[in-house]
């Protein structure tokens, strides 16, 4: 019964005008990954951020809490946290934009998408255009992109000493899987 | 029939909650699905150490930390002859190292590490453990971080300096090179500018030679408590102030002037890998082992030195 209830539920708010997505707990995965000639920094953030996506159009809202990226090396995450991008100062980075083309979310399938909107890091907003996927299943809705991000565009100070050890693009991951939104 | 009704409910709710989304602002939906994971304390010190006492810091796993520590001459000695002519002679007690201490402190866990030091003052060899038990969270509903530090001194003196100035009326005993010191660290990184440090402290000796603290007749005890504070001030975003103080309880400590309670101010520089602290102090022993019971100089006399420590952590 309660799978029929649910059923009905999902058929009834596909049916209905704007719908709300939000990422499936544990699903967001951020990572990036700075390569400098003395040293490859790689972190991973598994879970701690949400993500919102408005259809039909193609809002997306996320914040990305700073705390949950985790490093293989501990003083590498503390010199991140402490250092770089000062977390204690600003715990959350954050997206805000919209998909820019124009696609019929009612056909299941896999569209490139471009999304265009303000990235704030550091407490520092840019105005940015990321490319990625997004592919539809029935009710899933999976967003992927990799895109780069310039440590002096967010002004994360790398002392000068260490210019060979952090790189001044990081290459960043972003996947997500989206369900509907149930309000808690 | 009573599953109808719901069902229907469910539906009608559902299509009602689905307008109120479309109307919500995203970003008040951000605030309401925050995440509520409590999220530890980042660098309460930036070093396992502050000035003398130590920091709730462990060397975070698999990594090495090598140190160098030193301490100069006193800088000013009002017991001398010609304190004056003395400080110039020896540029402000540069020409002498009072103690000298190279260590190796290995990450086992990230809250676990294990060290080794050697110290020149009384010929020290150390073994250490430092176990963060207690961690610190951002929301403070856990203020406080927790750590048990101890340390065990082995003295390779000659066995003449060992009973140097004793009548010795017993057996050379092995046991007697032996010295141990514990300590629970109580922190807390109250602002990200102000760090705060408690550190009840036992200092155990195995042999002690008699010693009377004259102004209130007290013997020298193998055992004492003693009492230290500790923090830092964060300048910007790599300098600090830094500062220790141990209170020593036992009453041969108290009013004398043949021992003293260590003290030291300074600074520390932070630059990634290497942590760099400068500071003045009386005490004249690098490891507690030594300074706890053996600090001989007093601020008062002036015999204050310049102290140094820097280290490079290798990630292993």
């Amino acid at each position: 019964m309660k799978k029929l209830i649910s059923l009905f539920i999902i058929s009834l708010s596909l049916c209905s005008q704007a719908q709300l997505f939000k990422d499936k707990k544990d699903s967001s995965l951020i990572s990036f990954h700075s390569k400098a000639p003395m040293e490859d920094i790689e972190a991973l953030n598994k879970g701690e951020s949400n993500v919102f996506l408005k259809l039909p159009t193609g809002e997306i809202q996320m914040s990305i809490n700073m705390y949950g990226f985790k490093f293989k090396n501990a003083l590498m995450e503390e010199h991140f946290n402490e250092n770089y991008v000062e977390t204690e100062k600003f715990p959350n980075a954050g997206f805000k934009g919209k998909i820019n083309e124009a696609i019929d979310y009612s056909i299941d399938g896999e569209y490139p998408v471009s999304v265009t909107g303000k990235m704030q890091i550091h407490g520092e907003t840019k105005d940015v255009t990321i490319n990625g996927t997004l592919q539809k299943t029935g009710n899933r809705i999976k967003l992927k992109s990799k895109f780069k991000i310039k440590v002096a565009d967010y002004k994360i100070k790398v002392p000068s000493m260490y210019v060979s050890n952090i790189a001044e693009e990081v290459d960043v991951t972003f996947s997500s899987v989206l369900e509907p939104y149930q309000k808690k | 029939m009573k599953l109808f009704i719901k069902n229907v409910f469910i539906c009608c709710l559902l299509l009602v909650s689905n307008k109120v989304f479309s109307q919500d602002d995203l970003l008040s939906l951000l605030e309401e699905n925050k995440d509520e994971k409590p999220k530890k304390v980042y660098a309460t010190f930036k070093t396992v150490k502050i000035g003398n006492a130590q920091s709730i810091e462990t060397v975070k796993k698999n990594h090495l930390d090598f140190g160098i520590s030193h301490r100069f001459g006193n800088i000013y000695d009002s017991n001398l002859d010609n304190p004056v002519n003395e400080m110039f002679q020896s540029a402000f007690g540069l020409d002498n190292a009072s103690d000298i201490r190279i260590s190796f402190d290995y990450g086992v866990l990230d809250n676990l590490s294990v060290g080794i030091g050697r110290s020149k003052m009384n010929k020290l060899i150390d073994g250490n453990l430092k176990w963060r038990i207690l961690q610190q969270t951002v929301d403070f509903k856990m203020p406080i971080s927790l750590a048990f530090f101890g340390s065990v001194g082995y003295s390779h003196a000659p066995t003449s300096v060992i009973y140097n100035g004793v009548d010795k009326t017993f057996p050379t005993n092995e046991a007697h090179r032996f010295n141990y010191f514990s300590q629970i660290i109580i922190a807390s990184k109250v602002t990200s500018w102000l760090s705060l440090e408690i550190l009840p402290s036992y200092m155990y000796r195995n042999f002690i030679k008699e010693n009377v603290n004259t102004e209130n007749g007290a013997e020298d005890q193998n055992g004492f408590f003693s009492i230290g504070i500790g923090g830092r001030i964060k300048l910007n975003k790599r300098m600090s102030i830094i500062g220790d103080y141990f209170y020593n309880v036992a009453p041969y400590y108290q009013n004398s002037n043949i021992v003293f309670n260590p003290l030291a101010l300074g600074f520390e520089i932070e630059t990634g890998g290497h942590v760099f602290s400068m500071f003045f102090t009386n005490a004249s022993g690098l490891i507690e082992n030594n300074f706890m019971p053996y600090t001989t100089d007093s601020w008062s006399n002036g015999q204050v030195k310049l102290g140094f420590r820097i280290s490079r952590t290798f990630a292993l």
